[in-house]
């Protein structure tokens, strides 16, 4: 096959590029798993600053695993519902419900610092709620919630539901056999794509944690700056490459739960 | 099927909240088994009338709605024990062909066995045997509204509703399934509620036809009474083709710039101004040196469609007459030809509207 030159200059910037984003994050595992990396590469691979920062770290990583399931658990029973009520509401069309919407966007848009500062402000007095790791909870909840209610406001809104619905209403099903038995699976691919996208944003979430955390409840972003902090860079690249072992199949994962939905045939 | 419902609405308004009414108070009856087919233009307040029987909707205070002799104006949809068939299927996507027809069951709490079984006499009933594994997206938009049809059935409800059920499939299909809902509807001796825009459904398929116009009842009758005796101006031109001319009343005729036409009942008095109607295809054409043409035009356009030739003729009135003849001829334009309407085909509208009320 002949190329033309365009076509040659063209791949050379897309891989140039490509290099730019790529080569930090080699280099980062790399460092990982290297004896010494200010020596470099020569000094030999091992999987000794692996096996410290799982056995300094670990209970980051586990604490961080409970607080995305807790996350993700609160965010379905609070966001579901919400989607469904601001869908139902006046035909989905309300002001209220786009008010509404806007205002759980609200803590993406403002720092997570600022967040976090009123958390602590308001409740920090309460010192066992201050240092348990519902405190994390609440200010992961807060970022993620509009994660889990955009999409399956979506898929609510646009699936015709109103009308299956009433349909189902008609074969004589009550509010709760038609919330459970028609709303809740033909909204399956909104709530499965927020429910991966609220897990894998509560992994990673540092502003927010990172401000209301103590040392007991430290999570894995938090203890991964506190290691390059802290320790050698080699174990703050060994944990980055835990984190990326964990979080990358939950990528995929969403990439792909996205793509069946959207091929699946809408009625 | 259980014995068949009586519906009433009495005095049943609806407002939607930005203050529009949507229908003015009607009263409206729904004998045990007939067809009632609700037709109109859209916006013109059918569906919501569906949907206030139905349950959907409640109507403002002061209207009732009465099944048989119970008043179910306060009870939800899921009380009312209706069927009910919608414009776009509205079909589980996440169930099969068989689950969606059995989920009313399911909900009553029918036996899996007996629930089985009922599943095939009803994909039976609907001509779809053997399809109650298919997914629903696996279904032409027939075959869906055939399922949509035995989910409501399945349920053995009081009432059959339907909401524009065969509007959204092509033209060919519509007619197969309207003769089949036809059969089907005689059959089971339901009550059935039927919406459309469609007048050639609205003939077909009613006992009775409800025309309605502006969140008002323009008119209840047979669609013979509808299509003869249309109530008033609007019905007259919603339902077929009507022509108008205008003229003088004369004894015995009303004579028009072209010729006269026959009118027997010319509203009493002699000489005053009036308007009579006929159907295109009542107008007979005529050599013109017939001593029975009564009318005289130039023929302005003609469209052959097969079975019969629609003819556009200037009587030298402001709209052309429009003839439809199954006479196989030829005719052109600029020709001159002759008209005759027999007088049991010419209808006079009443002087003012009332609603309800037919000329006889």
């Amino acid at each position: 096959m002949k190329h033309s030159l365009r076509f040659y200059l063209q791949l050379t910037f897309t891989l140039l590029v490509c290099a730019f984003l790529i080569v930090p994050v080699v280099l980062s595992v790399l460092a990982g798993v290297t004896e010494n990396f200010f020596v470099g590469l020569s000094s030999g691979f091992t999987l000794r600053w692996v096996a410290q920062v799982w056995d300094t770290y670990q209970m980051t990583i586990w604490r961080s695993i409970v607080i995305a399931l807790a996350c993700l658990v609160v965010t379905l029973l609070v966001g579901v519902p919400l989607a469904y009520m601001l869908a139902r509401h006046q035909g989905g069309n309300s002001r209220l419900a786009r008010v509404f919407e806007e205002l759980l966007m609200m803590p993406v848009a403002v720092p997570g610092l600022a967040t976090a500062l009123a958390l602590i402000m308001a409740y920090g007095q309460y010192r066992a709620f201050r240092g348990s790791l519902l405190f994390i909870l609440v200010g992961h909840v807060l970022f993620t919630l509009p994660f889990m209610v955009r999409p399956v406001l979506a898929v609510m809104q646009s699936s015709q539901l109103a009308v299956l619905e009433e349909a189902a209403a008609s074969l004589g099903a009550g509010m709760r056999q038609r919330f459970f038995g028609v709303v809740i699976p033909n909204a399956a691919s909104g709530i499965l794509a927020g429910a991966l996208m609220v897990v894998t944003l509560s992994i990673g979430e540092f502003n927010i944690t990172w401000m209301l955390h103590t040392p007991l409840t430290m999570t894995l972003p938090v203890g991964l700056a506190d290691a390059y902090a802290s320790m050698r860079l080699e174990v703050g690249s060994a944990y980055t490459l835990i984190f990326l072992l964990m979080i990358v199949p939950m990528l995929v994962a969403m990439q792909w739960v996205t793509q069946t939905s959207r091929t699946r045939v809408r009625l | 099927m259980n014995s068949s419902l009586s519906i009433k609405l009495r005095q049943c308004a609806k407002t939607f909240g930005n203050g529009a009414p949507a229908l003015e108070p009607i009263d409206l009856e729904i004998h045990p088994g007939e067809t009632l087919v609700l037709l109109g233009p859209s916006g013109c307040g059918k569906t919501t009338t569906l949907r206030l029987i139905a349950g959907l909707e409640f109507p403002d205070a002061g209207g009732h709605v009465l099944f048989g002799d119970d008043d179910v104006t306060d009870l939800p949809i899921e009380k009312r024990g209706v069927g009910m068939v919608f414009q776009n299927y509205a079909l589980f996507p996440n169930m099969t062909v068989g689950e969606n027809i059995a989920y009313g069951l399911k909900i009553r709490k029918m036996p899996a066995a007996e629930r089985a079984a009922r599943i095939d006499t009803l994909l039976e009933m609907v001509h779809l045997q053997g399809l109650g594994h298919r997914r629903i997206d696996q279904l032409s938009g027939g075959q869906k509204q055939r399922v949509a049809l035995a989910r409501a059935l399945a349920v053995e409800p009081r009432v059959l509703l339907l909401d524009e059920p065969l509007t959204a499939l092509d033209a060919k299909l519509r007619e197969t399934l309207r003769a089949d809902l036809n059969q089907l509807l005689r059959k089971l001796g339901i009550t059935a509620i039927y919406v459309t825009h469609d007048q050639g459904e609205a003939m077909a398929l009613g006992d009775r036809i409800v025309v309605m116009e502006r969140g008002k009842i323009a008119q209840i009758g047979t669609p013979q009474d509808i299509y003869y005796r249309p109530a008033s101006e609007f019905v007259a031109d919603f339902i077929g083709t009507m022509n108008r001319v205008s003229g003088v009343t004369r004894v015995g005729h009303l004579q028009i710039p072209a010729g006269i036409v026959p009118l027997a009942n010319a509203n009493g008095k002699a000489d005053q101004q009036a308007t009579a109607m006929f159907r295109p295809e009542d107008v007979e054409i005529v050599p013109l040196d017939t001593a029975g043409a009564e009318m005289f035009g130039d023929v302005m356009s003609t469209f052959f469609m097969g079975d019969r030739t629609r003819l556009l003729v200037d009587v030298g009135a402001d709209m052309p007459v429009i003839v439809e003849t199954r006479r196989r001829g030829v005719w052109h334009a600029g020709e001159r030809i002759g008209l005759r309407v027999p007088e049991h085909a010419v209808m006079q509208l009443p002087v003012q509207h009332f609603s309800g009320e037919t000329r006889s």
